[in-house]
């Protein structure tokens, strides 16, 4: 629900609640009042009765209209009484309420019950009015509210979108601090403060993170250094066991491993942190050839076909980038490829497809592309070449995609999304 | 041959400057940016090896210092930094070549050797072993006076072999001089094999004698022995 309708409804809620209950206040106050006036106007009435008759020496006539005033004669002196009657009134044709006061009236040795009779139907008209002008303030309130939300919440609440569409565009690998203009608003004021203070140790926080992960990765690469020389040096000792020699190979071969992981990482650090930005126009087709021509004792010794069809294309890229998707799906290619297979190579202005054969994989489809996914247990895989594929994709808005058919397994990388 | 190796982690500068002398250079080890910078300005070298980051300064002011200078001396950077930026920077400013931690010995060897030769002779030295003769500027080699064809790479191959003659190659080593990076992910290293077979068939039909030992498991050593 949106602020502006939630805020309208329980304003509207309130309204009527504070509405009604003042109304029903309103309204026995008012009853209250004019239920006293009727009983004092025919208090009133009862002593200008009395006046008249000791001023005339005679009885005033009946007026049995409505019966506003009637004499009858009783026995006894009748006891005064105050009642509420509804009256039939002809020209109406129904039933109209009436306060009475009955009371006693001595007139030359006889006693005169005088009835006495007030309309309350001024009083219910008022009340009626009043009610009718309550419904009319609380419907014309009700539309005000609503307008003055819907007409002004636009532009009251204009600085507040505007803030949510520069966080919406922020971007933390934009390094950027989010500045808003000032729009006077007070509480506004205060949010892009916090917004921009925020941002502003994001952007800290991320920097610092980005060093260290880069001065990390930096500072492993020179001990990993002195291990492999250390190991070539004892490599060369006179009298050196080939049990020995093996172990040494292998300590170096995981070196070297443990440091072509490390400079991976360090890669991929650099491409989140968009590093690689400078892009320019590559001819791909240079680079898929020269690739191939350097794999090629690669590809002889496991006896591979290579049928490849390669255009003339260009694409926008950083050059290093280009060179490590070109790289990483060709040895991915030829390093899965069983012994005699064969791979087919497309390289066309929207997409560059490689594909060879081999059994069907374990993973899910785009599982490959996780980080350190290894489809087995090959020590010498670092699992992050295809990752690597994958993340270079996304940053130049490139889509890359695997899949598996008639014993084939294909990439395509495309050069959109 | 005098080299000066800038290097402040002393691990890898015990093990470069002990290789170094056993390929019989002369070699000083200095620790940190200031004595480097007076080393330079003092004596002459004919090769220095720079690391990047110093404690107390950087490496690339050292490049700049010897140009500055108009030192002879070769220039090989070596950095923990394997960024293409700080490479051609370094290269711009007058390094020679460039190698990022972790390297090999024998590739460092095979680099220096190649940066003495431009340096020194313009390249117009040769390499003299035994009845084998290579000329690098014209990436020719003879034996016994008789050219021999060889590919690029096994061009690559013997003057790598030569160069880091009387010590055990790993096939890692070899496959990462003649191949780059890329190739660590080759499952074996079986196709070196193809070429040193092809070199060694090439030499020996030229009457050479064969100085290429395959040392079992390990790699491949060119020895006289």
């Amino acid at each position: 629900m949106r602020l502006l309708t939630k805020n309208t409804l329980v304003l509207l809620a309130v309204t009527l609640i504070i509405f009604v209950a003042g109304g029903f206040v309103f309204f026995s106050q008012l009853k209250k009042i004019m239920n006293e006036e009727a009983v004092e106007a025919l208090y009133i009435k009862k002593s200008e009765i009395e006046n008249y008759i000791t001023k005339n020496k005679k009885l005033p006539e009946s007026i049995s209209l409505e019966e506003l005033l009637i004499f009858v004669e009783s026995k006894n002196p009748s006891k005064e009484s105050l009642n509420d009657r509804m009256i039939y009134i002809e020209e109406e044709q129904e039933d109209m309420p009436y306060k009475q006061l009955s009371f006693n009236v001595a007139f030359e040795d006889k006693n005169y019950k005088c009835t006495v009779s007030k309309s309350l139907l001024e009083a219910d008209d008022l009340i009626e009015t009043i009610f009718q002008s309550f419904s009319i303030i609380i419907g014309l309130l009700i539309i005000v509210f609503v307008s003055i939300n819907y007409l002004f919440s636009k532009q009251i609440w204009k600085p507040f979108f505007k803030t949510l569409k520069q966080i919406n565009d922020y971007e933390i690998e934009n390094h950027q601090v989010l500045n808003f203009e000032s729009n006077g608003a007070k509480e506004f004021e205060q949010l892009n403060e916090a917004i921009k203070k925020m941002t502003q140790k994001i952007s800290n926080d991320f920097n610092n993170l980005k060093s260290f992960t880069e001065n990390a990765s930096h500072e492993l690469q020179t001990p990993l250094s002195i291990i492999k020389n250390k190991i070539e040096l004892l490599l060369q000792t006179e009298g050196l066991t080939e049990e020995l020699a093996k172990q040494l190979l292998e300590i170096s071969q995981t070196t070297n491993r443990l440091s072509k992981l490390n400079q991976t990482l360090l890669l991929m650090t650099k491409i989140e942190n968009n590093q690689f930005t400078n892009t320019e126009t590559i001819n791909l087709s240079n680079i898929v050839t020269n690739k191939l021509k350097q794999f090629e004792d690669l590809i002889e010794i496991k006896q591979l076909t290579i049928t490849s069809s390669i255009d003339n294309i260009t694409v926008i890229i950083h050059p290093m980038l280009a060179d490590i998707i070109v790289s990483n799906l060709l040895s991915n290619a030829i390093k899965y490829t069983p012994e005699k297979g064969e791979i087919k190579i497309n390289l066309n202005t929207s997409s560059f497809t490689i594909s060879n054969n081999g059994a069907p994989l374990k993973a899910k489809d785009n599982e490959l592309f996780t980080r350190f996914y290894k489809e087995n247990e090959d020590s010498a895989s670092t699992g992050l070449g295809l990752a690597l594929v994958k993340q270079i994709a996304s940053i130049n808005k490139h889509k890359v995609n695997y899949g598996y058919l008639n014993s084939s397994h294909t990439f395509t990388y495309f050069f959109h999304d | 041959m005098k080299i000066l190796l800038v290097e402040d982690e002393k691990g890898l500068s015990d093990s470069i400057s002990t290789y170094l002398k056993q390929e019989g250079y002369l070699c000083e080890v200095v620790t940190d940016f200031k004595s480097a910078d007076e080393k330079i300005e003092l004596y002459q070298y004919d090769c220095i090896l720079i690391d990047i980051n110093l404690p107390d300064g950087n490496g690339l002011n050292l490049v700049k210092a010897l140009k500055r200078l108009k030192a002879k001396a070769g220039i090989i950077i070596i950095s923990a930094r394997n960024s293409v930026d700080d490479k051609i920077e370094g290269l711009d400013l007058g390094a020679d070549d460039y190698l990022s931690k972790p390297f090999s010995l024998a590739e460092l060897n095979s680099r220096i050797k190649s940066v003495l030769r431009r340096r020194k002779f313009d390249g117009n030295d040769e390499i003299v072993f035994n009845e084998i003769t290579i000329k690098p500027n014209e990436s020719t080699v003879l034996v016994n006076g008789a050219s021999v064809t060889l590919t690029k790479k096994e061009y690559d191959l013997i003057l790598f072999l030569i160069s880091n003659k009387n010590r055990i190659l790993t096939k890692e080593t070899i496959a990462e001089h003649l191949w780059g990076d890329d190739m660590d992910m080759a499952d074996s290293y079986d196709f070196i094999y193809t070429h040193i077979k092809n070199l060694r068939k090439k030499l020996v039909e030229k009457g050479c004698q064969d100085y290429m030992k395959t040392v079992y498991g390990m790699g491949y050593k060119f020895t006289t022995q």
